[in-house]
């Protein structure tokens, strides 16, 4: 894996001058935490219940290896197949044979996340196949050739015009695409079709359950059901820390996710699919299959950051993240932005790659007050900070910098003594407004920001105890 | 105030305010005097280890937090006038020292005798500021991330500045956003970091105050060099300084 | 202190679902038909072939007893309960009960009796659990279908049915 990081500057500084990616941001900033806040009055024990829904996912992770063997066995026996995947490309592989083996030409796909993980649709395209993506903001997505900028609202970052003007160069035909009213309505009739013309759909997964064998599937708009009513042959593609014990376990976090997401009490279609049709059925798909992708997971088993698996992928730690609200989701460079990008990338990226996803945090704590599954967001990120400082990934300058700092403050002879030539430095540089506009070393600082000069003197040398 | 006379306490300055702003530890002593303690700066004291800690150099933090917990030790009280600074000491110091038990022992003691300055003055001190008279001045007080949720102190600073009654206290829009200091950040990813400043400076000017406070120097600097790059002639002052003025 | 089926219709009403409540099945057709006049609908529906929704009749209407296709505008499906903490339709597929009628018709009427209302999902499944096999598809269904991916504005009708009519059977 290459250790060179991504560059996030750049990302940020373009991120930055977009005028409509900014008041998309700004627009979710305001309206997210009022619609979070009204859904959360009906559950005025938040605290009990994320309490319990992460003790829920600790006894599931300690014990992963049994409950998916019980999950396995359940959907065996429901007549679908369950395949486990310790990489990304077993997955892909293992996802292109099955619709190989069906003769897929065209297949449908609700949005998940994992696949973007996989890049899936790349690999079934390279083989062949033609992709429908049918959740609207990752349909847009799709058709701009981008990734998704949110893992809720993929297209979050597009505007009413440019989603009209994909549709104008994409769909080939004449209509009216004024509001948001049309441009729904033209997606829905465009897409209805592709579900009955394809032969394969691909769902994810928020949970699979042991007890049941049962995928449950949660989205608004329905499209993941037509996925998997309408093709003969229904994919499951999810990852290996999605597996809870029982049935009452979901209703737990049915209780958080939707809050959690988009500020509901409940998104509209809860889909729970433990087979193919079943017997005397006379739709739903008559083969089922549900690949499990490791992917790098398994590393944090048993690890002091295995915590960041209690993830359920709700992206309520990116709605609050004042740095996600500035620079949005495509600078962070990979799958998973925000606050659970930066601590989940770089483990299944790699940690030199993925660098500045885990630096560029204030530490606010913004996330970790809304996670409903009570995931030590910033303390992952400082022990990632801290393995990297360790491996050496930051450059010697920096590591430099730091051991020069820790030995100076550990020697008040010393510390004073810098202090004695610095200050004045600083306050001659500054002038008479005391004021630093450019200071070598901090510059980063200079950005339409001054810097006040040090007011002069010190308090804490020359005292008497 | 009989209940405080006579503990100790050590005023540990941090090195952002030993070094920028010494006027705020002088104000923080007063205040300490004030409220009836018996108040020490050790000497020796710099950096309390947080800019190596948060950029992963364990090493460094523990050398510069080894130091520090042998320094504050041995007093009844330690008071700081920042709040990501206490809760280095309060919640991060005894992390560092897991393998060193007799270090981390004397940590967790100095974990639960250690303040921010608003919260010891109010649940400690139980200390006011003297009711002044006169035109109330509008200011916006900035709550920073670690005072509000790292230490769980917001009512603190509100009571202190409502007691004085020198104050027309404004409700900031977003109060609960980081201003996007964040230390090293603010250099490292300064354009981000001075975009977040920006949309908090918007909401304080929108506001109109005279004065803009908060007890962490760092947010303060932030928002400050931010406000005099727009041309806002809003004052920057830490709490400290607001409290420990008289009436001339 | 709301009922259940008072805390059930509100929920449903919260989530932007409309409510109905009728005495018996017997008053359904007649509801349906002035729901399809109101909406400007030819009188004609696909009908979940649940067995109390065989006996009834449909006098005045087209009923069909088959899965949706692309061309059915109107469904009326048969939910096995529904949860009043949340305003939640439960349905179970099975021979009498394809979830197309859910998704496929713009328009969605479904049908549950007040004795079927349970608080909690919990109870649902203590319910489900007795079921042998185990549903191959349990549709929970909250409201009509609605996304927020243009501009983060709020439209239904995205993919399943814009107008969700649920059908309160009091016996």
């Amino acid at each position: 894996m290459s250790k060179t990081p991504l560059d996030f500057e750049k990302g940020a500084h373009e991120a930055l001058g977009s005028a409509t990616l900014q008041q998309a941001l700004g627009k979710f900033q305001t309206g997210y935490p009022l619609l979070r806040a009204r859904a959360m009055q009906s559950l005025p024990d938040f605290e009990k219940v994320r309490t319990k829904a992460a003790r829920i996912k600790d006894f599931s992770l300690k014990n992963l290896e049994q409950l998916t063997n019980q999950y396995r066995e359940k959907v065996e026996a429901n007549g679908g197949t369950v395949h486990i995947c310790e990489t990304a490309e077993d997955a892909r592989k293992t996802v292109v044979e099955i619709c190989r083996q069906v003769e897929a030409k065209k297949i449908t796909k609700s949005k998940s996340m994992v696949t973007e993980e996989l890049a899936l649709n790349d690999a079934l395209e390279a083989a062949g196949m033609e992709v429908l993506e049918t959740d609207l903001g990752e349909y847009i997505v799709q058709l701009a050739g981008e990734r998704p900028s949110h893992i809720v609202g993929p297209a979050l970052h597009k505007t009413k015009e440019e989603v009209a003007k994909l549709f104008k160069a994409h769909h080939k035909t004449r209509r009216k695409r004024e509001t948001g009213e049309q441009l729904v309505r033209e997606a829905r009739e465009v897409l209805r079709e592709q579900y009955f013309a394809s032969e394969v759909g691909i769902t994810g997964a928020n949970f699979l359950i042991a007890e049941t064998g049962t995928a449950v599937i949660v989205t608004n708009e329905g499209n993941a059901d037509l996925c998997r009513i309408l093709p003969k042959t229904h994919i499951v593609v999810t990852s290996m820390e999605k597996v809870i014990p029982t049935l009452d376990d979901l209703s737990v976090f049915l209780r958080l996710l939707a809050r959690s997401a988009s500020g509901q009490e409940m998104t509209s279609y809860t889909t729970l699919v433990s087979g193919p049709r079943g017997p005397g059925e006379s739709e739903g798909p008559t083969s089922f299959h549900v690949v499990i992708v490791d992917g790098g997971r398994s590393k944090l088993l048993g690890t002091e950051q295995q915590a960041l698996l209690r993830c359920i992928k709700c992206g309520a730690c990116m709605n609050v993240c004042p740095v996600y609200m500035s620079v949005g989701g495509h600078t962070y460079g990979w799958v998973y932005p925000g606050p659970i990008g930066a601590v989940l990338n770089p483990v299944l990226n790699g940690f030199g790659t993925m660098y500045h996803n885990y630096q560029a945090s204030t530490f606010c704590g913004a996330c970790e007050e809304v996670c409903p599954v009570k995931i030590p967001l910033t303390k992952i990120m400082r022990d990632w900070r801290t393995r990297a400082f360790q491996e050496r990934i930051p450059g010697l300058g920096a590591r430099l910098a730091l051991w020069l700092w820790a030995a100076i403050a550990a020697n008040p002879f010393l510390y004073n003594l810098a202090a004695g030539a610095g200050i004045p430095i600083l306050r001659a540089l500054a002038g008479k407004k005391g004021v630093l506009k450019s200071l070598p070393f901090a510059n980063g600082w200079m950005k339409d920001r001054v810097l006040d000069a040090p007011e002069g003197g010190r308090f804490v040398r020359g005292r008497k105890r | 105030m009989a209940v405080n006379k006579g503990k100790s306490v050590a005023l540990f300055a941090t090195c952002l305010v030993d070094l920028w702003r010494p006027a705020v530890a002088r104000a923080a002593e007063r205040l300490l005097i004030k409220a009836g303690f018996k108040v020490a700066v050790p000497s020796g004291q710099t950096c309390c280890g947080q800019v190596n800690y948060n950029s992963g150099d364990q090493k460094g933090a523990r050398k510069l937090a080894r130091r520090h917990i042998m320094l504050l030790a041995p007093f009844d009280y330690v008071v700081v006038p920042s709040g990501s600074c206490a809760d280095m000491i309060k919640n991060h110091y005894p992390a560092l020292f897991g393998g060193d038990l007799d270090v981390q022992k004397t940590a967790q003691v100095l974990s639960g005798k250690t303040y921010e300055l608003t919260e010891f003055l109010v649940r400690i001190a139980r200390w006011k500021p003297a009711r002044e008279k006169g035109a109330k001045r509008k200011l916006v007080y900035h709550d920073s991330c670690s005072c509000q949720r790292s230490l769980r102190i917001y009512k603190e600073p509100r009571l202190l500045l409502e007691a004085q009654g020198k104050y027309d206290l404004q409700a900031l829009t977003g109060e609960d956003r980081c201003c996007g200091f964040g230390g090293l950040f603010s250099v490292k990813y300064g354009e981000v970091s001075s975009h977040m400043a920006g949309k908090k400076t918007a909401a304080i000017t929108a506001l109109e105050p005279e004065i803009l406070t908060g007890a962490d120097l760092g947010c303060l600097l932030n928002l400050s060099g931010k406000l005099k790059a727009e041309g806002s002639a809003c004052e920057v002052r830490h709490i400290a300084e607001i409290l420990a003025e008289e009436e001339a | 202190m709301k009922t259940r089926a008072e805390t059930f219709a509100w929920n449903v009403k919260n989530q932007l679902g409309k409510v109905h409540q009728v005495a018996s099945l017997e008053k359904v057709p007649a509801l349906v038909r002035r729901l399809a006049e109101q909406l400007g609908l030819e009188p004609k529906a696909v009908v979940a072939a649940a067995s109390d929704l065989k006996d009834i009749n449909w006098k005045g209407l087209e009923v069909e007893h088959r899965p949706a296709g692309i061309e059915d505008v109107l469904g009326i499906s048969r939910a096995m309960a529904g949860i009043a903490e949340t305003g939640t339709l439960v349905f179970a597929s099975g021979k009498s009960n394809p979830p197309s009628l859910n998704f496929i018709p713009e328009y969605s009427i479904a049908i549950v009796r007040e004795s079927e209302l349970v608080d909690t999902s919990e109870e649902v499944w203590a319910i489900l659990r007795e079921k042998q096999p185990f549903p191959a598809t349990i549709n929970m269904v909250t409201g009509p279908s609605r996304t927020g991916d243009i501009e983060q504005t709020l439209f239904l009708g995205a993919h399943g049915p814009r107008e969700l009519h649920v059908v309160m059977v009091k016996s």
